[in-house]
């Protein structure tokens, strides 16, 4: 497989990384990840195919970013993470997959989706990982969303509300998340299919676990695991007869599950009130 | 009860938008919905029956929430169930311990699925909502590759394991409605659940580990073991409810065996409010809802897949509700 | 010429939570360059009063006027613009970060130039902006937070127990800082309920009982007359029986605590009540955490004859070690569970309620019903325990403890936030569990409770014990050892 390739195949997955690493910093898990991703790919499918592929990218970005400020929403009202979380996973699911199987009834397909060319969503996840870490390190912004995910109140006796500053980032991040899903569609796959995120928003949890909550090692994970997903598609072109295409399939949740297994137990490393709902003390 | 209250008005709510987008006729709708779901014995039956597998997930996510524990895996434990089933029940000769047998193997594997992630958890400090999640994943594949491979059927054309024997099937009490032994068998841990939470110290540990960890720690209580415990207990439910979906309903294991129960679990579980009995309800109420979204798709052409969305919708306003 | 008006002005302050009145109708005022000391005992309200004026918290009613000028904060950052600060008791710091991230939070804009400038001005040694705040020690995040207040140059400055966690020779630096500050004009508003900084450093004195302000001294006045103002009319505990103490049941052995601390060696006898008394933060809650087999670290604990290390929570109580823990709300109750169920809790598997491997739930609400009734908490067994007060919410805790019949009772801050009533009943109880044979082991930073319930008294500083005392310690020879004179 060639870089440029390998690329392809981790953008989706770089882009969503990425953006669950701006949320977790702000404290906020999300596991609905996956259905906001979902939510990204419909749109761009369904956008590109009359108007084009960049248009398809601009409404995956709206509908990821729509997507994520509903869960934040409902986690600002106090509800717990996690449950929030699992609940949009189910709505992405079940959103996308209505709508696309009522619209095939009417014709759309979800095949031949224009496609992007190689290099904007590419490079742009390569430069992305870059501006998330001069965001998060350098910039005030940067400082107060750090702070969110490590001290709300601290950040509310500095006189800021950590309730807008995590809406905020999450409608960022949603807006990533879509990209990703766009990313999907619109240049690994050229086609729209149900579930087609194929469990790509947990990996991206896992990733940003395993990067220890830093752009660059999450980077690294992210390509090194794009290029064995990429690399199963290439055994099952070969035709490799005693490997079962299934089992590649299930490869990358494997690898990942058995490193979590054997990276030794550290609770170091994650921004301290993560997965926390905060209340306001008054 | 507002509880109730509030997902019921999701669903009436969620259910008009979807009819409507569809550009059915509401009427028509609710109608062939309420046919679907009640409207002759069979019908009943039907609904009883896609209650069963909601019943298994929602007591099992209901007995690790319960317990503190996030089991986001019932869907990978009950598929690891079915598995197992299939896999033990055509290996031995028929005969009636088959049903049994089958059963047995389910219940284990589900066990051991959520096993896994209760190792992960006890000795590595792995998060279970990532380990049960990828293990889901992970068990999709598994059957993917299973009915494809070892267990498709003799005659190779499709991705479906044989058929199990006869001797294997649950006891249908009233044929041709699909009203099986599962159904009771359910019920039957609902009960046994109720009797473990409330009159039991290990019930009680149970549920002063879910409810305040520290304090349990405190009165001397292993939390960690009792909440590795609980989710292994929880995989068995859900590996039961793959084992009796397939002996009861399906009699062969095939590709998407599950809809997604182990998730509607959770919608479940949260509606009943963590309690087995009000979860049993619940798990009525959106086995219904899976009875009738087979007329709707024939009346009025709603996509089945629209029952996912409304129970994410339930989950997500009844998680904003939590908060005071 | 028309005089000044006052720095601070308050007049009729009142604020009320659900059940009490914190501040009933508040009235004081306070000149420019004036250090004034808030004093008052738990729960008199001082901290309510400090939050008002810092701007966490709107009054009910009453005004308040900054040098003339109308008064009325919105929120923290508001009061920050008009230039009154407030160092907290509970730092609002962000671990992870360094001192200069936490400082560039807390501010709009502006350098961090003056960092090093203001301490020559204080004489105050600030910590250096490139250090982590998990690395500091509890004195020196203090100095943050007050270099973090002072950054906004304010002219009313509130400290809510700055000396808490202070040594003595940190706490003569802060009140040589405070009164420097004073003197460029700066107004001081501190709260303690410690006697002896008042005269050390303040101006004048403002005393505080249930909400109100009962009197207006100078810092000069004398010790009898301001404690009488504080405390007014006390119920008399009763006197304790002093029995026969037994063979030693307990001992730590070279138990190294928390960092900077030294290890302890520690011995307890049956019937035996001692206490750990000091400025906190100095080892005594982590001694008797790790006798409680609540925390780990180095050292071994030996209860009965068997000696462990790392013992864990589960292991002692089967040796009879049973804890009332600090934190009530997260490490004693379990909310959601009922008063009865909360009381079993730890003991469940054995009693008269078993039945084979059943527990018979009425036989529990019996046993919960005899408990409520003997410890008089006002409550009901089967309700919830979170709907209980706090004051019956801390008697739970120490019912389950005591009715354990426990070997050794370890009790830390058994009686924090607790009404005096409620406090004198958790005291008796203590005292009951003793005269059944068990070894006590309390910590507490009440000096008076301290005196009153112990057969021996620790000092502890820095993990060392650096004071000894057996049944007849004076209060004033113990605050000494406390304010650090050598014993």
């Amino acid at each position: 497989m060639s870089p440029a390739e390998v690329l392809t195949a981790a953008a989706p997955l770089l882009w969503a990384a990425l953006a669950e690493l701006l949320g977790e910093r702000a404290g906020v898990l999300n596991i609905g990840i996956e259905g906001v991703m979902l939510s990204g790919c419909l749109a761009a499918a369904l956008t590109a195919t009359p108007l084009g592929p960049w248009w398809g990218l601009a409404a995956a970005a709206v509908a990821g970013c729509l997507a994520n400020l509903l869960f934040a929403m409902v986690i600002a009202s106090g509800a717990d993470q996690v449950v929030a979380g699992t609940g949009m996973v189910l709505v992405g699911a079940g959103l996308t997959g209505a709508i696309f199987r009522s619209l095939q009834a009417r014709g759309f397909s979800g095949a031949l989706v224009p496609t992007l060319p190689w290099g904007p969503l590419e490079v742009g996840a390569l430069v992305l990982v870059a501006l998330v870490w001069w965001f998060l390190q350098r910039t005030r912004a940067g400082l107060i969303v750090r702070a969110c995910g490590e001290n709300p109140d601290a950040v509310a006796a500095a006189g800021r509300n950590p309730v807008t500053v995590r809406v905020a980032v999450l409608a960022v991040a949603g807006g990533l998340v879509g990209v990703g899903g766009a990313a999907l569609v619109l240049r690994a796959a050229g086609s729209f299919v149900e579930g087609m995120t194929a469990g790509r928003g947990f990996l991206a949890l896992a990733l940003v676990l395993l990067g220890r909550w830093r752009p660059l090692p999450i980077a690294i994970g992210t390509v090194l695991l794009g290029a064995a997903t990429g690399f199963q598609f290439h055994l099952q072109g070969l035709g490799l007869a005693g490997v079962p295409y299934q089992l590649l399939l299930a490869l990358p949740y494997v690898l990942t599950l058995a490193v979590l297994a054997l990276v030794p137990p550290s609770r170091v490393g994650g921004p301290a009130a993560l997965g926390k709902a905060y209340q306001r003390q008054r | 009860m507002r509880r109730w209250l509030l997902a019921m008005a999701v669903i009436a709510g969620a259910g008009l938008v979807v009819v409507l987008a569809v550009g059915a006729d509401p009427w028509q709708a609710l109608g062939a919905a309420l046919a679907s779901a009640f409207g002759s014995p069979v019908a009943v039956q039907e609904t009883l029956a896609r209650t069963t597998p909601l019943l298994w997930c929602g007591l099992a996510v209901a007995l690790a929430f319960r317990a503190g524990v996030w089991n986001i895996g019932a869907e990978g434990q009950l598929l690891a169930g079915a598995t197992a089933a299939t896999a033990a029940v055509l290996a031995v000769p028929a005969g009636p311990w088959s049903g049994p047998l089958g059963l047995l193997a389910g219940g284990l594997a589900g066990a051991a699925w959520a096993g896994i992630a209760a190792a992960l958890r006890l000795w590595r400090g792995v998060n279970e909502v990532l380990s049960t999640i990828l293990l889901n994943l992970i068990a999709v594949a598994g059957v993917s590759w299973a009915v494809h491979g070892p267990l498709q059927e003799a005659a190779r054309t499709y991705p479906q394991s044989d058929a199990i024997p006869r001797a294997a099937w649950l006891w249908r009490p009233f044929p041709p409605g699909r009203l099986n032994l599962g159904f009771l068998l359910a019920l039957a841990a609902t009960g046994l659940l109720v009797l473990a939470l409330r009159r039991t110290g290990w019930g009680l540990e149970i549920r002063a580990g879910g409810d305040s960890p520290e304090t349990a720690r405190v009165c001397g209580i292993r939390v960690e073991r009792v909440q590795a415990g609980a989710l292994v207990l929880s995989g068995l439910l859900a590996g039961l409810g793959g084992a009796v979906e397939l002996t009861g309903m399906t009699h062969r294991l095939f590709e998407r065996f599950s809809p997604g129960w182990g998730y509607s679990g959770i919608a479940v579980a949260l509606l009943g409010g963590l309690e087995p009995v009000a979860t049993a309800v619940a798990a009525a109420l959106f086995g219904a809802l899976a009875a009738a979204s087979g007329g709707l798709q024939r009346v009025a052409g709603v996509p089945t897949v629209a029952t996912l969305l409304i129970q994410g919708l339930v989950i997500i306003v009844l998680a904003a509700r939590r908060q005071r | 010429m028309t005089p000044l008006p006052p720095r601070l002005a308050l007049s009729g302050l009142v604020r009320r939570f659900p059940g009490v009145t914190a501040l009933a109708g508040v009235s004081l005022s306070a000149a420019a360059g004036e250090v004034v000391a808030l004093l008052g005992e738990n729960g008199a309200g001082k901290s309510t009063l400090v939050e008002v004026i810092g701007g966490g918290l709107r009054p009910d009613g009453g005004t308040l006027e900054l040098d003339g000028e109308p008064y009325r904060p919105l929120d923290p950052l508001d009061a920050q613009r008009a230039r009154v600060s407030v160092v907290h008791q509970h730092f609002q710091l962000v671990e992870a970060f360094t001192v200069g991230e936490n400082l560039r939070l807390a501010m709009k804009e502006g350098s961090l130039a003056k960092w090093e400038e203001m301490q020559l001005r204080l004489g105050l040694p600030l910590p250096p902006l490139e250090a982590r705040v998990a690395a500091l020690g509890v004195g020196e995040r203090q100095r943050l937070e007050i270099g973090k207040a002072l950054l906004s140059q304010p002219r009313l400055l509130l400290l809510d127990e700055p000396t808490a966690v202070l040594t003595p020779a940190e706490a003569d630096a802060l009140f040589n800082a405070v009164r420097r500050l004073a003197a460029e004009g700066t107004t001081v508003l501190f709260i303690t309920h410690r006697l002896d900084e008042v005269r050390r450093v303040a101006d004048g004195v403002v005393v505080l009982r249930r909400g109100q302000v009962v009197d207006r001294l100078p810092a000069t006045a004398e010790a009898r007359r301001l404690a009488e103002a504080m405390t007014g009319e006390l119920p008399r505990s009763a006197e304790r029986k002093k029995g026969a103490l037994g063979d030693v049941v307990a001992r730590l052995f070279s138990v190294a605590l928390p960092p900077q601390l030294e290890p302890l060696d520690l011995e307890l006898r049956m019937g035996e009540i001692v206490v750990l008394a000091g400025v906190d933060g100095n080892g005594q809650a982590a001694a008797a955490e790790r006798l409680a087999g609540l925390s780990d670290g180095p050292g071994e604990i030996e209860v009965d004859g068997v000696r462990l290390s790392s013992p864990t929570p589960s292991q002692l109580r089967r040796l009879g070690v049973w804890v009332i823990p600090g934190d009530r709300t997260r490490e004693g109750l379990a909310p959601s569970l009922s008063v009865a169920e909360n009381l079993i809790l730890g003991r469940h598997r054995h009693g008269a309620w078993r039945r084979g491997p059943l527990l018979e739930p009425a036989a529990v609400r019996v046993e919960g019903e005899r408990l409520v009734a003997e410890f008089g908490v006002v409550g009901d067994a089967v309700q919830a325990v979170s709907q209980l007060s706090g004051g019956n919410q801390q008697k739970v805790i120490v019912a389950r403890a005591v009715s354990a019949r426990p070997r050794v009772l370890v009790a830390i801050h058994p009686t924090r936030g607790l009404d005096v009533t409620a406090a004198a009943t958790v005291r008796a109880q203590l005292a009951v569990a003793a005269a059944a044979g068990a070894g006590v082991l309390v910590v507490t930073a009440d000096l008076e409770e301290a005196v009153e319930t112990a057969d021996r008294i620790l000092v502890l500083s820095r993990g060392r014990v650096v004071g000894e005392g057996g049944r007849g310690t004076s209060l004033g020879r113990l605050a000494r050892w406390v304010g650090g004179e050598a014993a």
